[in-house]
């Protein structure tokens, strides 16, 4: 299409400039760019704003722009052209011509006066976050100092000032326990307001000292409380706290393998021999004596007997728990005695006509002397005793004279030799005991020492409660229904043990097993040899 | 920013991880793991320098002259090792948290980094939706547009009843674009307009005070003025002005369409830059406060 296109200029005083220039083109391209037909110089205007082209031989104005151009004072995207229409970009005006012969529009083109260029941003429009009072660098300024106080500065206030952590304790800001990486292990509770309990300088680790300040006194059961880290142990080495599970007590096999593997590099002057990694691969056998010292007739087999023994109230059939009963906590056995666990049926009677008296048992001259007295008192009748039945009638009679009473103290003192002899050698006491002569007098006899050891395998922990399970009665361990004397020791060998406990490396345990760490029998705090020597020996 | 150079800070940050990752697997010390075991101090510094150096991007980003890598290098290093840091560092506290300072710093670290990654979010998809939403204007342009709408409402109305001059002035005057922070990024249009209460021809001279959102009050308040109209010219100068008006309420739009992505693009960082400086003390504090109470 051809176009005219008339540029109008208003100089004072009401003169116009005008400046003809004729276009050939597709269309009149009308915005801000440099490549437009019509640049048109308001920042208001797109850079490609709109164009005139010819449809069906007459002008269009197409905006580009969704916001349209104002035709005739309302907005369109699209309009037909006619003469005295006016487009308006901005202050840009355009007013349709007749157009001359040759063209197909002619159009002139002016800024308008009237129009001002418009404000940009009025400041009452608050488009940007910052212009509502977002600020970076007074937030980062803020949060810095702000975190590095209440994180850093005032904890700190109170480790250099006893007085100022007094406070901070007592009161909502933070104080050192701010800093604690974890809690404590609940016997340590009590410490957690009082953190200089174990850190007690500034960037010092924490020292034995601090811990023997409160363990010195019970540790002397387990260590030496004159230990040091001179060989660089440290308790905090083993013992750790502040995790999460609490550990303060190492169970992990490496704590000891590092060590037991090869003893002997470890601590040449040891006598402790045998190389251990592992319970289930290579722990030496249980360092038990083939007999036991014992000094007493005793076979369990009888006594177990499935068809029962002879007792006082008629056949009783006896388990294991009627005569070994569990020590409160139910680790080890009450240690027997007699009276107690043996004299319901071994009864120590010895007149028939007054079965309930009992000599006394465990001291052998103090039987003689029992019988001496007793016989004596019978035959005197000088007392009625309410223990001997019915009441012995004195015999009639004037009171037995001197002579008379010189001989039935000599007659009793015969019955109770003859009666001490047939307790001693053949009744009751020869039973179970081995017994032999002392002396020439009826009452010289003396028991053999019994010696019944109640505590095994001392370097180890066992507990009977943990064990005391259906699956593992009494005779799982004990061989004593095939006992027949009490110098058979009935403890059991590791093969036993192993029948359960696997080795220490939980990976590697079988199913149904225990995974058992050394830590799970032995204590590392040793009873008979502390771990750290004491540094003077005690006379 | 996410590709640079086929994104081989990608392949470094899951790098570091792995290795993280790996060494952590195959470490089984005494305790329960934590910072303190050697495995947990080798993350712990490893995880410290990290921190640093990430903060330094800020420095790195204004040293014009400097040759050291490219800042669009430096950026891409930035988000990939930033996040391999949630890695590094929850390694190095082998899991364990609770009411200290070691977990200030841990929970300040993973609100930047997620910030972040909402950053790099905004950054990829966002500027697109910008650019369409302005159709080539600028945002200075839209406004001056705005302006130039307000002008010839009041051109339009200046020979009608004073009520149009009146209504038409407060539309412009109480049109809030933004406001607050929370009308600039959820596009909420908080204007209001001053419209006489009552029906047209009512005497009355009492004036109310609605919302506007939209331009919706004062094209409808037109609307009915011009449905009651009986006068042809005063009704084509309705239309007129309803005209303008719902170009107006396109305009504001768009101005707060492009106001409301700008503020996306935005908002993340008044977050990122800040809290990583709270992060920054922390992190002192945190390795202070460990080797106080060694």
């Amino acid at each position: 299409m051809r176009a005219l296109i008339r540029f109008l200029r208003r100089g004072p005083g009401g003169a116009i400039d005008q400046k003809d220039k004729l276009y050939d083109g597709e269309a009149v391209t009308l915005g801000r760019a440099t490549d437009q037909v019509v640049q048109c110089k308001d920042r208001r205007v797109a850079l490609a704003h709109a164009r005139i082209l010819l449809r069906a031989g007459q002008p269009v104005v197409l905006c580009h722009v969704p916001g349209g151009v104002l035709v005739n004072g309302t907005l369109q995207r699209e309009a037909r052209l006619r003469p005295d229409d006016t487009v308006t970009l901005g202050a840009n005006v355009l007013r349709i011509l007749e157009p001359p012969d040759g063209c197909d529009l002619a159009f002139s083109f002016e800024l308008d006066a009237e129009a001002h260029a418009g404000d940009v941003a009025p400041e009452s429009l608050r488009l940007r976050l910052a212009d509502l009072g977002f600020a970076k660098r007074r937030w980062s300024w803020a949060l810095f100092l702000g975190v590095l106080l209440v994180a850093l500065a005032i904890p700190t206030a109170g480790v250099r000032s006893p007085a100022v952590q007094a406070t901070l304790r007592g009161g909502f800001l933070p104080d050192d326990h701010f800093w604690s990486p974890g809690p404590l292990g609940r016997v340590h509770e009590a410490l957690s307001t009082r953190c200089e309990a174990c850190h007690e300088q500034p960037f010092q680790r924490v020292r034995n000292e601090a811990c023997l300040a409160c363990h010195a006194t019970n540790l002397h059961q387990h260590a030496d409380a004159s230990a040091t880290a001179e060989d660089g142990t440290t308790c905090s080495g083993c013992h750790s706290e502040h995790q999460e599970p609490a550990t303060l007590v190492r169970d992990d096999p490496a704590a000891c393998v590092n060590c037991h593997r090869d003893l002997k590099a470890v601590s040449p002057a040891t006598e402790v021999t045998p190389r251990v990694t592992d319970f289930a691969a290579d722990h030496p056998a249980f360092a038990l004596p083939a007999r036991a010292g014992s000094g007493l007739t005793f076979p369990h087999d009888l006594h177990l007997d499935k068809s029962g023994v002879r007792s006082a109230a008629g056949d009783t059939v006896l388990g294991c728990d009627d005569c070994h009963v569990p020590e409160p906590g139910g680790a080890r056995f009450r240690p027997l005695q007699m009276q107690r666990d043996c004299g319901d049926c071994h009864l120590l009677d010895f007149d028939p006509a007054y079965p309930a008296r009992f000599v006394p048992h465990g001291d052998a001259q103090a039987v003689t002397a029992f019988l001496v007295d007793y016989y004596s008192r019978r035959f005197l009748e000088s007392y009625a005793d309410p223990l001997a039945g019915p009441v012995v009638v004195r015999r009639a009679g004037p009171k037995p004279s001197s002579a008379e009473r010189e001989r039935l103290l000599r007659d009793a003192r015969e019955q109770a030799g003859r009666v001490t002899r047939d307790l001693f050698e053949r009744r009751s006491c020869s039973q179970c005991h081995v017994v032999t002569r002392s002396g020439p007098s009826a009452g010289d006899f003396k028991v053999e020492a019994v010696e019944i050891r109640t505590t095994w395998l001392s370097n180890a922990k066992f507990s009977h409660a943990a064990h005391g399970t259906a699956l593992t009665g009494c005779e799982t361990c004990h061989q004593a229904l095939r006992s027949k004397s009490a110098t058979d020791v009935l403890l059991p060998a590791i093969a036993t043990c192993r029948e359960c406990h696997a080795g220490g490396d939980a990976r590697s345990t079988p199913v149904n097993r225990i995974t058992s760490t050394c830590i799970l029998c032995h204590d590392f705090h040793a009873v008979k040899e502390p771990l750290w020597p004491a540094a003077a020996q005690v006379p | 920013m996410l590709a640079y150079r086929g994104s081989r800070y990608l392949w470094v940050a899951l790098a570091v991880s792995v290795t993280a990752i790996a060494a952590y697997a195959w470490h089984s010390p005494d305790v329960p793991p934590n910072g303190g075991t050697w495995l947990g101090l080798a993350l712990g510094t490893l995880a410290a320098a990290l921190i640093l150096w990430l903060m330094s991007f800020g420095i790195r980003k204004r040293a014009y002259a400097s040759n050291a890598g490219t800042v669009q290098g430096w950026l891409s290093a930035h988000i990939y090792l930033g996040a391999s840091l949630l890695v590094v560092a929850t390694l190095h506290a082998g899991f364990q948290v609770g009411w200290n300072v070691h977990t200030l710093a841990y929970a300040l670290m993973w609100i930047v980094v997620v910030s972040g990654v909402f950053g790099v979010f905004v950054y990829v998809r966002y500027p697109q939706f910008l650019s369409s939403n302005r159709a080539s204007q600028t945002t200075a342009q839209l406004l001056g547009d705005l302006a130039d709408l307000d002008m010839r409402c009041l051109r339009v109305a200046g020979d009608m009843p004073a009520e149009f001059g009146e209504a038409l002035r407060s539309n412009r005057d109480r049109t809030q674009l933004g406001g607050t922070a929370v009308a600039l990024l959820a596009g909420h249009d908080r204007s209001r307009v001053v419209l006489p209460a009552g029906h047209a021809g009512g005497g009355g001279l009492s004036l109310r005070q609605v919302a506007n959102p939209e331009q919706a009050a004062v094209l409808d308040w037109l609307g009915e003025r011009l449905a009651a109209s009986a006068d042809g010219a005063r009704s084509r100068k309705l239309q007129e002005l309803l005209s303008l008006v719902g170009a107006r309420r396109t305009l504001l739009g768009r101005l707060r369409r492009d106001a409301q992505l700008k503020a996306w693009l935005e908002i993340w960082l008044y977050i990122h830059v800040p809290l990583s400086f709270g992060l920054l003390a922390a992190l002192l504090a945190h390795v202070l406060a460990v080797f106080i109470y060694w």
